[in-house]
């Protein structure tokens, strides 16, 4: 709980950082008011840094409400790794989309999360649940069991740790069932997950290796319930990601 | 413990940025401008910040995820990737233009951009090459807005006009007057041109994009040869374009 006290003591980039994230996992504005509540910070001096941050392009606003501003965009666009990633995954990615009909995707894990970098959408889409820079606990998604069960038992420990929060009846919220899985996942090379995330939604994933044999991130297939399931869609998938992990050896590091 | 009032000390002299938020800000464009990956040594020269501040900075943004250590250097963090993709402006823009930009390539081959303005210059959201070999075409490219033809698209429709005149401002007096009839017609047409202005042997038409109530969010332009590509045909399609945008960005 941020209380006065933390106020007064946090840096001004703890500030910077409150009123970002005070802004959802939607576009949505805000006003001052509930950017202050969102930041737990006093008003007055929300108004002031969103008048900086407005003047320096980081946050737009419109009439008295804030967005998140383009030159984060622009900054977004830079980030070395995503922009990596996806140029070296996307034709694969295309590839995976055009053969299956569904929307493929590839994530990172970072912490205990994974980090979706790109999204190849299948055409008449229904709208994939992950968005481009769109952040999901791992155990409750395939990206996620994908790439821990490739992973060492530290990092699964980590998440195990993190307390495998349920995001739908079906979300894996005993570690020795994700265990388990994980085993079973390292074995078929392919991860299923079944509404684990969202109702109505599933997923399969693979990982994309480095030449190590550590993975750097993860391409999955997600759609309707109904559509997702089977060898054949596992099979394109685990080999769209042996795809990019041959490819990753000819390149070197990748993350 | 830092204080607030360091936003508002007042700037010095020397280029070097003084209140937290200008550094923080300046350390992100001198990781961009050293093509993604830096020392803190360069971010140094290029901020003009001691390096003892730089490195204390970077160990702070870097625990907070806005940038990351790799073997080659510091880079920019996945903070900044989350939260540009969640950029308000951006998002709404691509999503109601990406069709329609994709079409108007496909209508007249050439390459397409849209823009949003930043600054004194204009980012680019999306861009698909045409038969302009030389040009690069990723997203989040700068390019001055007095100049080009986006740059006058939108100026000329800004309601802003302390926005044209910042930008504005470098003009002496007969070219200021120029650049004010220049706005004018471009408002009158609703296109602006810029043959060869800013790269030689380039024609540029642009047209700004408006909201559904008007206020202009930024431009859609498009560029080719100057000795293959007729502005004056492309025009109308560019124009076609924008409106077909604002006209998608009204609420279903």
């Amino acid at each position: 709980m941020r209380t006065a006290a933390w106020t007064s003591a946090v840096t001004v980039l703890d500030r910077i950082t409150a009123v970002f994230d005070a802004f959802g996992e939607h576009d949505e504005g805000l006003g001052v008011s509930e950017l202050a509540r969102h930041a737990n910070l006093p008003k007055s001096s929300i108004s002031r840094i969103a008048g900086e941050l407005v003047e320096q392009g980081l946050l737009d606003r419109e009439g008295d409400t804030f967005y998140l501003g383009a030159r984060l965009f622009e900054f977004g666009q830079t980030v070395e790794r995503p922009r990596r990633l996806r140029h070296f995954a996307y034709p694969v990615m295309a590839g995976l989309r055009d053969l299956t009909s569904q929307s493929v995707q590839l994530a990172v894990l970072d912490g205990t999360d994974v980090v979706f970098l790109a999204i190849a959408r299948s055409e008449p889409a229904i709208r994939p649940h992950a968005r481009i820079g769109g952040r999901l606990p791992a155990h409750a998604t395939a990206v996620g069991k994908a790439i821990m069960a490739f992973s060492p038992p530290e990092l699964v420990e980590e998440v195990v740790q993190g307390g495998l929060a349920p995001r739908t009846p079906h979300t894996i919220t005993a570690s020795d069932s994700l265990v388990r899985e994980l085993l079973q996942i390292r074995g078929a090379g392919v991860a299923t997950e079944r509404e684990e995330c969202v109702i109505g939604r599933s997923c399969m994933a693979s990982p994309v290796l480095a030449p190590g044999g550590e993975p750097f991130a993860a391409i999955s297939v997600a759609g309707s319930s109904s559509d997702i399931g089977g060898e054949h869609l596992a099979a394109a998938v685990r080999a769209a990601a042996a795809t990019l992990s041959h490819r990753a050896a000819g390149l070197g590091r990748m993350n | 413990m830092s204080s607030l009032a360091e936003w508002n000390a007042p700037g010095a002299a020397v280029p070097a940025p003084k209140s937290m938020l200008g550094r923080i800000i300046a350390v992100f464009d001198a990781v961009k401008e050293s093509g993604g990956c830096a020392s803190i040594t360069d971010i140094a020269l290029r901020t003009a910040l001691p390096k003892s501040t730089v490195s204390r900075l970077v160990t702070e943004l870097t625990a907070q995820r806005y940038l990351s250590r790799t073997e080659e250097g510091i880079v920019l963090g996945l903070r900044l990737f989350e939260l540009g993709a969640r950029a308000s402006l951006p998002r709404r823009l691509i999503g109601a233009a990406a069709p329609v930009i994709r079409n108007l390539r496909e209508t007249t081959g050439e390459r397409i951009v849209l823009w949003v303005q930043q600054g004194d210059d204009m980012v680019s959201l999306a861009a698909l090459p045409g038969r302009l070999p030389t040009l690069p075409t990723a997203a989040g490219m700068r390019s001055p807005a007095l100049t080009t033809a986006s740059g006058k698209a939108y100026l000329a429709f800004c309601d802003d006009q302390r926005i044209v005149n910042r930008i504005s401002a470098p003009l002496v007096d007969g070219a200021a007057r120029r650049f004010r009839d220049e706005l004018t017609s471009v408002r009158a047409a609703a296109v602006a041109m810029d043959i060869e202005k800013s790269y030689p042997g380039i024609a540029a038409v642009a047209s700004p994009v408006l909201s559904p109530d008007r206020v202009v969010l930024g431009a859609i332009s498009l560029a080719g040869p100057s000795d293959g590509m007729d502005p004056f045909r492309a025009a109308p399609l560019v124009r076609a374009a924008s409106v077909s945008v604002t006209r998608r960005l009204a609420p279903a």
